[in-house]
């Protein structure tokens, strides 16, 4: 059953009656299990071909499709998403769930739902041009962007800054010229190109709000950390399975002590980064930074131990082991979350803005 | 300065005191005048091996396209790899660690003064290019190496020789070695593992020689081999006592390639499982005496295991300065926090390159200084090229990017000839069988 939108709620009641109440959000649990079905059946539908085949826009337009059915996309229509509001824990709900099938199909959600954001119409459709994370880090413009979930018949987001202004534009897509959509090491069910700005023409333009942009650059952040903290959390369970039947040194690999403390650290570290992310979603801007950066390396840590348990199995492609952790890889790197952003923290906590190098 | 004999200059001729300080001071500060070149030209390696160095820079540079091409092939599609293979032997480079007298260029007075730093040499080249192109020509020699271990030189004329000939004519005819089996990957490679580990391969004796059955799993050029060396248990419920190691040529009856394993990296180097069915093995193909091939295996590992740290090692070489292009490119090139993380990375890479030749100019080799070379060296690869992705960020991850494929590639250094907790377990070895730990003696 799809969701209900919190607009077309508020809508309603609106005509219904004087009392306006505040939008009904759908329960976590609903949200968790609606976005398992959606990718299980996604993920039955296509199988290993979400892993193996370059990007296909087809397949991303039959995904987005899916994804509107269920009512995701329309979790955004509404007041402009600020840190704490409960809807941003929801899509991380949604991701996380979505991971643990396939993380590419997740990654495919968020780059819709990150291209949204600016635009409360839930009916346009965007893709996401990445000005969000690379050039944020190293600010300098290039001729060409990287835009994630590129979907050449929709328009697209682009976020700009420059010393006096941050603004989104939503491009139209015949602004863009795509140079080359790339196959990517991990997340592949999404695709991402190259693309160039080639015309002036805007469909809309939106003065952000620089308080704003550091809130949704956080929480599309926060939410590949999501992923990756989904897919690591997945390998483990899948590692730990094998374990429980592989043997070595005449016992199962299960009962060894050194195989248990090698998933308690893997555990440790996704249980503090999974607390850091949830306190952060509830609208502590400094926790959800570190926790995205706690979250990559602990996702990356998990996976790398599920693998080196499976040994040379953890490394052939029959297995998914190998799968999660490319796809970790890639999140964290797509999350932008780099050694700037304990600089950005330690910024904020001791020094205030003025100390920006 | 009177009574003080004047110095000399290295060929023997006199010079003053005046000229000898002023050049050692030109020497000093040679670096504040911006006359670096004088004060870096100290040759690591003797001649020879700069030149062994350059001649295998040169090859792997030659084949990397044909890496790049196998890194997008399917699994079973081994024409690059075999294509490389024929580059390699017409370069002489899958004879020239074998000894003369089996036909290739070896000397064994080098390797006693050398250790096998020349062999380090060769898979660091490689490895700079490609860590599956060092598991492609390596594998080859650590199939052979069982057979040079036997210290059998009748054997290894007998089984090497016609393989060199081979080769000498462009034909690559390689070895592989094949130990792992599905039920038993670290248990072959760890002593305590290897007591309780019930090898399924077994072989028994028949007349003239033996009869092997079983299944090996991920033997590196298994598929494309002429030779394996082949490690079968005589009597499976007696442990490593029972284990021999068996030269099967590959054209054997019952010798059956099951299939390619379709890896997550290291693509040029195929990595097959292979069944062996009532396989007869005449008696001048066991190598070595019977049931002494535990430590015909553990030997070989000593040796092997500092060399994939040494390859891994070449791997993180040119993820580093690919890095530093990248950050030269990218308006980074003075960046002070960059800095900081790049000399993190080449003081590791350092320190792991110091460990790694010390491990592999110590003859005999050291089990617990071989495997914490590798284990050091691996885990030092693997996280120079994963912080240097997160630096360069979404293009590091375009499948075709050579850093991507590094990644990948290394990832399996970290894995294979025993897993690096393994290797951690492989330091204390000695101590489980009453023997003193060699460190800290070695350094």
């Amino acid at each position: 059953m799809p969701l209900s939108s919190p607009n077309a709620e508020n809508t309603s009641e609106r005509a219904g009656g004087p009392v306006a109440s505040p939008p009904k959000l759908p329960s976590s649990g609903e949200v968790v299990q609606l976005a398992t079905d959606v990718a299980r059946r996604l993920a039955r539908r296509w199988g290993k071909e979400l892993d193996r085949t370059s990007p296909d826009e087809q397949r991303m337009l039959e995904i987005d499709a899916e994804y509107e059915r269920a009512g995701f996309l329309s979790l955004l229509s509404g007041e402009p998403m600020r840190l704490g509001d409960p809807r941003a824990q929801l899509i991380g709900a949604a991701l996380g769930a979505m991971a643990e099938v396939d993380c590419g199909l997740a990654a495919t959600l968020l780059s819709r739902m990150a291209a949204m954001l600016p635009w409360s119409e839930a009916e346009i459709g965007a893709a996401l041009v990445d000005g969000w994370s690379a050039s944020r880090l190293h600010p300098r413009y290039r001729d060409s962007l990287w835009a994630w979930g590129w979907r050449s018949s929709l328009p697209a987001t682009v976020f700009r800054e420059g010393p006096d202004f941050h603004q989104w534009e939503l491009v139209p897509p015949e602004g863009l010229e795509y140079l080359v959509v790339h196959e990517r090491m991990g997340l592949r069910a999404c695709t991402s190109a190259e693309v160039r700005l080639v015309s002036r023409a805007r469909l809309d333009t939106i003065a952000a709000d620089p308080e704003l942009v550091q809130d949704w650059a956080e929480s599309v952040a926060g939410w590949w950390a999501t992923i990756a903290l989904s897919a690591a959390r997945a390998a483990l369970r899948y590692a730990a399975d094998y374990a429980r039947t592989r043997y070595q040194g005449g016992a199962v690999l299960a009962r060894h002590a050194l195989i248990q403390t090698m998933f308690g650290r893997g555990m440790e570290g996704l249980y503090a980064a999974d607390t850091l992310l949830q306190r952060g979603f509830a609208g502590d801007r400094r926790t959800l930074r570190l926790g995205t950066r706690l979250a990559i390396r602990a996702a990356e840590q998990a996976a790398h131990t599920a693998q080196q348990v499976l040994g040379g199995y953890g490394y052939m492609r029959e297995y998914p082991v190998e799968r999660w952790l490319r796809d970790v890889k890639m999140a964290a790197i797509a999350s932008g979350a780099s050694a700037i952003t304990w600089a950005h923290a330690a910024r904020e906590e001791f020094w205030g803005d003025d100390s920006s190098p | 300065m009177p009574g003080c004999p004047r110095p000399r200059r290295p060929g023997g001729s006199e010079m003053t005191w005046e000229a000898l300080s002023a050049r050692l001071a030109a020497r000093l500060f040679a670096r504040f005048e911006g006359n670096r070149g004088a004060a870096a030209s100290a040759a690591l390696f003797p001649p020879a091996l700069e030149r062994l160095r350059s001649t295998v820079a040169r090859f792997a540079a030659d084949v990397e396209p044909l890496v790049a091409a196998a890194d997008r092939a399917t699994a079973d599609d081994s024409q690059y790899a075999r294509e490389v293979l024929v580059r390699a032997a017409q370069a002489g480079l899958l004879t020239r660690f074998l000894p003369r007298w089996a036909g290739g260029e070896a000397s064994v007075t080098a390797l006693q003064r050398r250790g096998s730093v020349p062999i380090l040499m060769f898979v660091e080249e490689l490895g700079a290019v490609s860590p599956g192109l060092a598991t492609l020509l390596g594998a080859h020699y650590l199939g052979a190496m069982p057979i040079l271990l036997s210290f059998d030189v009748a054997a290894m004329r007998r089984l090497l020789r016609p393989l060199c000939e081979r080769l000498h004519a462009g034909d690559p005819a390689i070895c592989a070695f094949a130990i792992t089996e599905p039920e038993a990957g670290s248990d072959v490679e760890d002593a305590m593992g290897a007591q309780q580990a019930r090898l399924c391969t077994r072989a028994r004796r028949c007349p003239g020689g033996y009869v092997l059955s079983g299944r090996k799993v991920f033997i590196s050029g298994g598929n494309l081999a002429a030779l394996t060396t082949v490690f079968a248990t005589l009597e499976p419920q007696h442990g490593i006592e029972g284990w021999t190691c068996f030269a099967v040529r590959m054209d054997t009856p019952g010798v059956q390639v099951v299939r390619v394993e379709d890896k997550m990296g290291q693509r040029i180097s195929p990595a097959a499982e292979l069944c062996f069915e009532e396989v007869f093995v005449p008696e001048e193909c066991r190598v070595g005496p019977e049931r002494r091939s535990w430590e015909l295996n553990r030997v070989t590992l000593d040796l092997s295991r500092p060399l994939v740290g040494g390859l891994a090692l070449g791997a993180a070489r040119t993820v580093i300065g690919d890095v530093l292009a990248w950050a030269e490119r990218n308006g980074l090139g003075a960046d002070r926090l960059f800095h900081h993380a790049a000399a993190r990375w080449i003081g590791a890479y350092a320190a792991a390159h110091a460990l790694v030749v010390r491990a592999c100019r110590v003859v005999p080799p050291l089990p617990d200084l071989s495997a914490m070379a590798k284990f050091v060296a691996t885990d030092t690869a693997m996280r120079i090229v994963s912080e240097a992705m997160e630096w360069i960020g979404l293009e590091a991850t375009v499948v075709g990017s050579r850093i991507e494929r590094l990644y990948r590639d290394l990832r399996l250094t970290q894995i294979y000839e025993g897993t690096n907790e393994i290797n951690r377990l492989a330091v204390f070895e000695r101590v489980e069988h009453g023997q003193p730990l060699s460190w800290p003696r070695f350094l």
